[in-house]
């Protein structure tokens, strides 16, 4: 049992400490657990956090808004802002009239954009909503010597915004390490940051499809932000809506960006 | 040498079953050590089976006693025909314990010559482990994000389920069931990346490292 990777319990430990497991499976989990030392770890980690839940003070929720009307609020301030920004323009517009006879910059028409057809005719303001800022890390505070020196060596760096230390020691993950997935996906975002949209599509997109995990959610988040600075609207909103079919962390965020490219496609 | 991990895997559970077999032995033969290792062995496990099963730590608690006094006596007796069973069969005593509790039923007190040394099983043997673990767990759950610690406190303290829970914070039942999945993977992982203890020291055969 010592080989085990905890997947018994991932399986079954919430149906298990909730009661909903039927009685057979239960018994060949509590069989498997009374054995292996890291399934009974995790039996006992999330006993305890229900012990730290049921001295926690009760939260009063106010009811959250609900989303067709949320959508529609933002709906309406996005519009605002576009009509705003319209009548700003044509303002400017209408104050310069002698530029308009000034010939186009010689330079503009000589080179063409680098990014030469991008996959969607989307105007440049796409890429502007592009969100490439690093995700929050919470370092763990370990006694001693860690397992993963290397990861614990990457997250180091990538704390201390060093990217490219970063993907330098998360390369150095072992595959079959339990934190390889995290460590993927960080090295991905360090990519993303550093401007290496390619390595670091490859690295989320691996995240995204793998199925279920603390990562996946992100990645299909920042798989979208990848996708944006790249003017590709159509895989923008399908990471997008990924993300925001997982109703996790990155809900709101994934939502209020569909709204904003509805908004700049439109202009 | 492709069936390699399977022959360490086999050795393996040779190696356990045949710890068993002597911890087992030794406890028939009067051994009061083995007893000794026998509880330290098995008081983390059975105290998880009990706390699940009762939902209810401090009944838990209570019982976890008297399922390792049962244990020891029947073992003492030489009631387990196949010692590599041996987690089967405390098992099946702490369901018995847990049964007859809820039955009602009044157990016969047990005239135990219990030894010196056994782990002190009323005031938890294994305090500061679990306080260790108490703190991790506070720290996990001031890592959720409010609504996500609502939702583990109905699901895993109040016994909610997901369509109750989203009735109640108005959201949707898939909603409360994602987030409730994701919440509980979090919690556990947070435990297991900031508790450095390698957790497949704690329990190997009884032997703390």
């Amino acid at each position: 049992m010592i080989h085990c990777t905890g997947k018994p319990a991932q399986d079954c430990l919430g149906s298990y400490l909730e009661g909903t497991l039927p009685e057979d499976e239960a018994l060949k989990f509590e069989e498997h657990y009374f054995d292996c030392p890291v399934c009974l770890a995790q039996v006992q980690a999330l006993q305890a956090v229900a012990l730290g839940l049921r001295n926690q003070p009760r939260r009063e929720f106010k009811a959250p808004i609900p989303w067709p009307i949320g959508l529609a609020a933002l709906g309406a301030i996005a519009a605002m802002l576009l009509v705003c920004f319209m009548s700003l323009r044509t303002m400017r517009e209408g104050q310069k009239p002698a530029v308009a006879t000034v010939p186009a910059a010689p330079l503009q028409q000589a080179s063409p954009s680098p990014k030469a057809n991008p996959p969607s005719a989307a105007p440049a303001t796409i890429s502007q909503l592009a969100d490439l800022t690093l995700p929050a890390f919470q370092a763990s505070n370990l006694r001693g010597e860690s397992r993963d020196s290397a990861f614990e060596a990457g997250m180091k760096a990538y704390a201390s915004q060093d990217c490219a230390g970063a993907v330098k020691a998360l390369a150095l993950v072992p595959p079959e390490d339990e934190d390889a997935r995290a460590s993927r996906f960080y090295s991905g975002v360090c990519q993303m940051h550093e401007g290496n949209l390619a390595g670091a599509s490859q690295q989320l997109r691996g995240i995204a499809n793998a199925g279920d995990s603390p990562q996946q959610e992100a990645a299909f988040y920042y798989l979208a932000q990848i996708a944006l600075e790249g003017n590709d609207v159509a895989m923008a909103r399908r990471n997008l809506a990924h993300t925001v079919q997982l109703h996790g962390d990155f809900e709101a965020r994934a939502r209020t960006q569909l709204i904003g490219m509805r908004g700049a496609e439109g202009r | 040498m492709s069936d390699e991990p399977g022959v360490q895997k086999d050795s393996l559970s040779q190696e356990a079953a045949l710890e068993k077999e002597q911890l087992v032995a030794a406890i028939v033969g009067g051994d009061r050590e083995a007893e000794r290792t026998f509880a330290l062995r098995y008081l983390g496990p059975v105290r998880a089976m009990l706390v699940a099963r009762s939902r209810n730590p401090d009944l838990a608690g209570d019982l976890l006693q008297d399922v390792m006094i049962e244990a020891i006596c029947a073992l003492r007796r030489g009631q387990l025909r196949e010692p590599p069973k041996l987690s089967s069969f405390v098992i099946a005593i702490a369901r018995n314990v847990l049964n007859s509790h809820f039955r009602g039923e009044v157990r016969r007190p047990v005239s135990l010559a219990l030894p010196d040394n056994l782990p002190d099983l009323a005031s938890n043997a294994n305090g500061v482990e679990d306080q260790e673990r108490e703190m991790l767990a506070l720290r996990a759950i001031a890592s959720l994000e409010p609504l996500d610690q609502s939702i583990l406190q109905m699901t895993l303290v109040d016994g909610l389920k997901p369509g109750v829970i989203a009735e109640r914070l108005r959201l949707n039942p898939e909603v409360v069931r994602q987030r409730k999945l994701r919440a509980t993977r979090r919690v556990i992982e947070f435990v297991r990346r900031q508790s450095q203890t390698d957790s497949a020291v704690h329990l190997v055969a009884g032997q703390r490292k």
